[in-house]
């Protein structure tokens, strides 16, 4: 069995878990709830062993293939998937809820779904160019997708919360089983704290890398400015919020246009934009 | 009556720069602006604007500087808004978070305790003098410092942790000051450039990028070796090249370079950025004579005229290069045999068949020819590099202790009970409030465990 397989795998497993979760809000039945984190536990078991069995492959390919599987679209979105579910598990097991996998969860069977099926996304391993040869490089892909996953899990959370404050708290209302609105907003603005932190990070392991590989650290090109417009976004929300007292509806909405930004940065800018930036090609 | 105006003025530019709308307008105003340059290639060649955008559109992006638009004085002046904002907000309040956090010894405030909402409170059999020394050195070893009071009926403890977290906030700002004088200082005084070193060359100066302008190094380069190599699949794998620095006649340094691995000497830096081969000066062309069936090598130099064997006549070499429509090097040869018209001949190096089909007396094909790679380097020099990192770790520090770390204080008193005493617990924290109550919960359970 080989990487690729084995993820596409997960993917089918990740769809389950989202439905389960999504059942959850439903039908009140504590046993889908167990039955979704399990195969949830269980995908992402299985996601890692993908991610290390590719790291693997591409060093039984032959001397100097080898690398970590951090290099490509089709790599950063496998890695993607993988920290969206990782955040989102360390959530139900601090805050004991798990409404929020009905979101979070097919944000990650989304990811790798595109990252598996899609005929647009190379899945073949292939050996690194000159100029992605960097550990820097590979510092910046993680923190940055990291950052985007927690931006992500941000967002399912907004969407959660706009529908929850919209639709009342009827008493059937499978809103009921969404927390505290309270809780929702604070979720999504420690989660902006959290995937802040990292694309700064991102940004800055980014700039490092560009000024080892080409002697200047920052030259505008479109990926480079669409990070950082991302990052205004969030200052914008993180600004409003602590200092003008921003809270709910406003700090959701927020939070739905940074998530916008993310995703023009990681697919606008490769399929949109002309660019120079190396997934592009 | 003057002066009072005058004050008033500077008062409001004052306010202007001091109020966090106007960071908050200038962040969406640098966000929104920033997708223009994104949209509209940057730094291209005027004519591609011309064609791409006609001339009315030519001439208003032009003039507002949107093909250069990152360097246009309008985005500079938001920058510099953004600046003096940042550093009439944190003078302003600075002085107050000095205030708070320069406290050497901060004491119990009984107020701050009882306007505390959650008091966690337990009774425990020992007296409240005995249990003084215990707590205290408990409750330090988990919050660094602790103050304790006697009162009236027992004793009460404070301690806290973590009060210099304020601060945070300011150091994130510092940061992104620091950046921009980094940013400003390289601009000023560092330059980029680039030069193309033939394999055992050396070159002094190298080539301005804006300008195109030569700039004259303080030492001298010479690349002794240049290598690509492939993968299989023709993808290319490594391009390394051996420099040596020469300082006053003398060689100082030797060392490969790579992608992703620059040389720097004294604040220059070169980096792998390219590579090509010569156009060769010679080739060496075999000509055969279809009628005696003999073949000779003749070396050509370029644009000279050399005989034909049978001194009948002259050709020349005059333009090499190295793809032509694919097919591989060629040479292009004047041919001007005895009497007959000139003609142009295109040799090449993977066909030497080829001129068989002109029928001539003579058959031209490529022999060899020197091949000389040159690698392109990138070199830069950039003062306030260290700088920016300098700004760089002091932002991802200080975006860490604004958003998690906090002050957190604790308040316990110790009451005299019947035969015990009655402890009452309160904690507070300036952010992540939550978090701080499990840890005073842990604190409350483990006093419970000593007494
Ligand atoms: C992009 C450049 C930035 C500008 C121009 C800017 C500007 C400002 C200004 C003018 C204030 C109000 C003054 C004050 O309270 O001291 C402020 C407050 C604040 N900023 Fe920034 N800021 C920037 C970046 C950041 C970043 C990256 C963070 C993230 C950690 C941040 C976090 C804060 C916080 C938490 C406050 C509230 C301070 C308080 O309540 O005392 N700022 N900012």
């Amino acid at each position: 069995m080989n990487s690729s397989y084995l993820l596409s795998i997960i993917t089918f497993i990740y769809g389950a878990a989202s439905f389960c979760y999504i059942t959850t809000w439903i039908f009140k039945k504590p046993i889908i709830g167990k039955l979704a984190t399990i195969t949830t536990y269980i995908g992402f078991l299985g996601h890692t062993v993908g991610i290390i069995l590719r790291w693997v492959e591409s060093y039984q390919m032959g001397a100097g293939h080898g690398h970590a599987p951090l290099s490509n679209m089709y790599e950063s979105l496998v890695f993607f998937s993988w920290s969206i579910i990782l955040l989102y598990l360390l959530i139900e097991y601090k805050y004991k809820n798990k409404s929020i996998g009905g979101v979070a969860a097919p944000l990650a069977f989304f990811a790798l779904a595109y990252a598996s099926l899609s005929p647009h996304i190379e899945d073949r391993i292939s050996p690194l160019i000159p100029a992605l040869k960097s550990n820097w490089l590979i510092i910046h892909v993680i923190t940055c997708f990291i950052g985007y996953a927690a931006f992500a899990v941000s967002f399912g959370v907004a969407i959660m919360y706009l529908m929850k404050a919209r639709g009342g708290e009827g008493k059937d209302s499978f809103l009921n089983q969404f927390p505290a609105v309270r809780i929702l907003d604070r979720l999504i603005y420690q989660t902006i704290t959290l995937g802040f932190l990292f694309l700064t990070m991102g940004i800055i392991t980014g700039a490092v890398w560009a000024n080892s590989a080409w002697g200047s650290y920052w030259s505008w090109d479109p990926k480079e400015t669409w990070s950082l417009i991302t990052w205004f976004i969030y200052a914008t929300l993180i600004h409003s919020r602590m200092v003008r007292g921003w809270r709910g509806k406003r700090i959701a909405l927020l939070s739905l246009i940074g998530f916008i930004a993310v995703m023009f940065t990681y697919f606008g800018v490769n399929y949109i934009l002309p660019g120079l930036h190396s997934y592009a090609q | 009556m003057k002066k009072k105006e005058e004050v008033s003025f500077t008062g409001r530019i004052w306010a202007f720069f001091a109020s966090i709308k106007l960071s908050v307008v200038l962040l969406i105003v640098l966000a929104v602006t920033s997708i223009i340059g994104t949209v509209i290639p940057q730094n291209a060649d005027p004519a591609s604007y011309f064609k791409s955008y006609g001339e009315v559109f030519y001439k208003i992006f032009k003039s507002l500087g949107l093909f250069d638009m990152y360097h246009s004085w309008w985005f500079l002046f938001i920058l510099m808004m953004l600046t003096i904002n940042l550093l009439v907000c944190s003078s302003k309040r600075l002085p107050t978070v000095w205030k708070i956090v320069a406290v050497k010894n901060p004491k119990f405030n009984k107020k701050r305790f009882d306007n505390i909402k959650r008091q966690d409170s337990f009774i425990v059999l020992s007296s409240p003098e005995k249990l003084k020394s215990i707590y205290e050195s408990y409750i330090i070893k988990k919050l660094r410092y602790c103050h304790s009071e006697e009162t009236d009926a027992g004793f009460v403890l404070y301690a806290e942790r973590g009060r210099w977290t304020r601060m945070g906030v300011y150091i994130v700002h510092l940061s992104i000051i620091i950046l921009f004088i980094g940013a400003i200082v390289g601009s000023l005084f560092g330059y980029n450039g680039w030069v193309n070193i033939p394999e055992g060359e050396t070159v002094d100066h190298i080539r301005l990028r804006e300008s195109s302008k030569p700039y004259q190094l303080d030492f001298a380069l010479r690349c002794n070796e240049f290598k690509a190599t492939f993968y299989d699949s023709g993808m290319p794998k490594e391009y390394k090249s051996s420099l040596t620095i020469i300082e006053n006649g003398q060689e100082v340094l030797t060392r490969s370079i790579v992608v992703n691995d620059p040389l720097r000497y004294k604040g220059v830096s070169f980096y792998q950025s390219g590579y090509g081969t010569l156009p060769p000066d010679r080739v060496t062309l075999k000509i055969t004579d279809n009628k005696i069936g003999k073949s000779e090598s003749i070396e050509a130099l370029f644009h000279k005229k050399v005989n034909l064997p049978d001194n009948k006549g002259f050709f020349k070499v005059i333009n090499f290069v190295s793809d032509f429509m694919n097919a591989g090097p060629a040479f292009q040869v004047q041919l001007l045999d005895n009497g007959k018209s000139p003609v142009l001949l295109r040799l090449f190096k993977n066909y030497p068949n080829l001129d068989r089909m002109r029928k001539g007396r003579y058959l031209f094909s490529i022999e060899s020819y020197p091949e000389v790679y040159y690698t392109g380097l990138q070199v830069t020099s950039d003062p306030g590099v260290w700088v920016v990192y300098a700004g760089c770790i002091l932002l991802i520090i200080g975006i860490t202790v604004t958003f998690f770390m906090s002050h957190n204080r604790l308040f316990v008193q110790v009451v005299r009970d019947k035969e015990g005493s009655r402890v009452t617990m309160a904690g507070t924290a300036n952010k992540n409030r939550l978090a701080f109550e499990d840890k005073v919960e842990k604190i409350t359970e483990g006093l419970q465990l000593l007494s």
